[in-house]
């Protein structure tokens, strides 16, 4: 696998990138955006030469990510009961109260098997030291897995060879952890992924992924709740107990009568159901509280806290202002700090302070001094470049994350593999694909 | 992946609909075209007139464009195209990515066709996709309820064709035989559900002026049930109990 240029190496997966892409289309890897009001599908754009991460680099990426997310899950157990780690003072309590992730209508609920976040999606980087760093915890419904899943399947159609000669773990297994993390809390009934429909933009996913688990895809006029059970009805008007739902839908849609009264595409009384214990979510609503902006702060704390740990992987240097002391820091150095706003998702709400004129920062610095609760302030982290292709299909170097999914069932384990995402634009730092960015696949060769 | 919703049916039986349509349209069409060539465009007209595309026929470039590729009117072999797909991506679950990647690949046939030197060979390819699809279907893990609504749809389809281009009526022979071989594999209650598409497309070839026979035979694959006080189907026996 070691080499010292990568398109040595894999070349021919660089050669035979149009057959790839090809194949994508075939069989209709797409996402969906709204530009002006329309919705438009388009290809993931794909770069054909993976990140390699060594296996023992991800062993320890592993080991940390297992780490984080039982911590996690111990929060939202915590936070939606006795909510003991703001009674000892660990988190402040308006941080859990003004959260928008957190949901009062789910206190005191325990999902069955007692997990909340069942599919983890943790972005992290590397720093051009090497030092992996998790820029955020995606806890309520993290896309992106079907990309790679799908695309080294093609890429072993398409270039066999290359996985002759490099014994590189095999990736498809993400649906066998899927079901099992689904069929550990599924109460009696049958599997279905929910998805909002046709035109959400992650539908290829929702579609392949029931598909891959044997799940049927629920529309949500297709289930229904009555005695505080959720059913599947079929087209003679049979209907089918439902024991686990993996939603697409956000918590605020997901039953109009609990949550968004004007929420089109939810199912009543879902969270009755939900509630008496008859039917499993995948993920917990209520998890937003946990991957909030501002409560990443603290995840490092809840390691502390919950597992008695160290924490394994590091967060990026992070400060709040609502702290005297990290806003006198903030204030101090804004110019070098990226900030975030913690209501924002999908790129959105980042802003570069280096990149702003001195009217863009005084407006920032006011911002952050009349609001301080809205908004987290990072060190912006120089983090490594991965080897790709320009769409004329030369060598260049582009800047690219890593979306490890973590799944927890009767046990947590790590997909060994993950979403590569990078950005299309050279220097460019945002990499999320509702703002142009591509995809690679994650190869972590065997030991 | 085994329970089938009211949705999906409408969506499997107008996949069955939408890609003979486009199948049997074009394998039409092909034909006329190649002897169009030697003589005038007004030969269009049987097409024009047959799907009521209304299309301009004196223009042999735009009856091309108006029946080919115009994705706004609806009876364009490209918006039949368009439905097929649409209906298609509902039912990755139910047909699996391996048949779906044929209707992905008759789209991008029929949009290649649109240069004209591609013309022929990429309209036949549109129609190779779509026999491959169907046997994708046939051959692969799909229940035979999925397979039977799908081909239910698609043999409709065909007896609606046929009697537009006003084929002789011993081509309907092999279409009605199977109809009522994939509507025997579907339970009553399914049958029952299909009944009035199959008895309307019955009424149509007696407009169309078709002989008693065929009518019957094609009223005789799905007569009209006998619903219950509940709107539940009831069987033979039942019905003459009570």
């Amino acid at each position: 696998m070691q080499s010292t240029n990568p398109y040595d190496d894999l070349r021919v997966l660089v050669d035979r990138r149009e057959g790839i892409n090809r194949e994508l289309a075939r069989n209709g890897v797409r996402f969906g955006i709204y530009k002006h009001g329309e919705f438009i599908e388009q290809l993931f754009p794909y770069d054909p030469i993976p990140r390699v991460i060594p296996a023992e680099e991800f062993e320890f990426l592993e080991r940390g990510l297992i780490q984080r997310v039982d911590a996690l899950n111990a929060f939202l157990r915590d936070i939606y009961s006795e909510k003991q780690i703001v009674r000892d003072g660990v988190i402040p309590e308006d941080f859990i109260y003004s959260s928008s992730g957190y949901l009062p209508q789910v206190n005191e609920i325990v999902p069955p098997g007692g997990v909340f976040a069942h599919i983890a999606g943790e972005d992290l980087v590397q720093a051009q030291d090497g030092t992996w760093y998790v820029l955020e915890d995606n806890l309520r419904i993290p896309s992106g897995a079907s990309y790679p899943l799908i695309v080294r399947d093609i890429e072993r159609q398409v270039s066999p060879e290359i996985f002759r000669d490099h014994a590189v773990l095999d990736n498809r297994a993400y649906p066998e952890l899927l079901r099992e993390a689904m069929e550990f809390v599924s109460c009696e009934g049958i599997s279905v992924v929910l998805t909002p429909g046709r035109y959400n933009a992650a539908f290829f996913e929702h579609s392949y992924l029931a598909e891959k688990i044997g799940a049927s895809l629920a529309f949500p006029d297709d289930l229904v709740v009555e005695n505080e059970r959720l059913y599947f009805t079929d087209y003679l008007g049979d209907k089918h107990q439902v024991g686990v739902v993996y939603r697409r839908i956000s918590d605020e849609y997901l039953d109009p009568f609990y949550f968004n009264p004007d929420s089109l595409i939810g199912v009543p009384n879902l969270l009755s159901a939900y509630r008496a214990g008859n039917v499993a979510l995948v993920n917990a609503p209520g998890n937003g509280v946990a991957d909030d902006k501002g409560i990443y702060y603290f995840v490092p704390a809840m390691i502390h806290y919950y597992l008695n740990e160290q924490p394994i992987l590091q967060n990026a240097p992070t400060y709040l202002p609502m702290y005297p002391d990290d806003m006198a820091t903030v204030m101090d150095k804004l110019e070098t700090l990226v900030v975030k706003d913690v209501a924002e998702a999908g790129g959105y709400g980042v802003v570069f302070a280096n990149k702003l004129d001195a009217e863009e920062l005084a407006s920032l610095r006011k911002a952050i001094q009349d609001e301080p609760r809205r908004f987290i302030a990072q060190e912006v982290i120089d983090f490594r470049s991965l080897p790709a292709v320009d769409e004329q299909g030369k060598p260049c170097r582009r800047m690219a994350d890593l979306r490890a999914f973590v799944l927890s069932g009767k046990e947590t384990r790590v997909w060994r593999s993950g979403l590569t995402r990078f950005s299309r634009v050279e220097g460019s730092m945002i990499v999320n694909s509702s703002q142009g960015g591509g995809f690679k696949d994650t190869w972590i060769p065997q030991r | 992946m085994g329970i089938i919703t009211l949705n999906k049916v409408d969506a499997l039986w107008w996949l069955g609909r939408y890609t003979e349509r486009v199948f049997t349209t074009l394998r039409t069409f092909l034909p006329f075209y190649d002897t169009c060539l030697d003589h005038d465009a007004e030969r269009f007209r049987v097409f024009s007139d047959a799907l009521d595309l209304n299309a301009d026929v004196s223009d042999l470039a735009s009856f091309l464009e108006d029946f080919l590729y115009d994705k706004h009117n609806a009876n364009s072999v490209c918006a039949a195209m368009n439905a097929a797909f649409d209906n298609a991506i509902l039912l990755r679950p139910e047909v699996g990515t391996r048949t779906l990647g044929y209707i992905e690949l008759a789209i991008n046939h029929l949009r290649d066709s649109r240069e004209a030197a591609e013309r022929i060979s990429a309209l036949r390819s549109a129609c190779d996709a779509l026999l491959a699809f169907w046997g994708s279907l046939e051959d692969g893990g799909s229940s035979s309820e999925v397979k039977a609504f799908v081909m239910a749809g698609k043999y409709v389809e065909r007896l609606d064709l046929y009697s537009r281009f006003k084929r002789p009526e011993a081509d309907f022979h092999a279409p009605v035989v199977r109809l009522a071989f994939n509507m025997q594999i579907l339970p009553e209650r399914a049958r029952a559900l299909l009944s009035p598409a199959i008895a309307g497309a019955a009424d149509v070839l007696k407009l169309r002026g078709y002989s008693g026979e065929l009518v019957e035979r094609v009223h005789a694959i799905a007569p009209v049930p006998c619903l219950d006080e509940d709107g539940n189907v009831m069987s033979a026996t039942t019905a003459v109990d009570a």
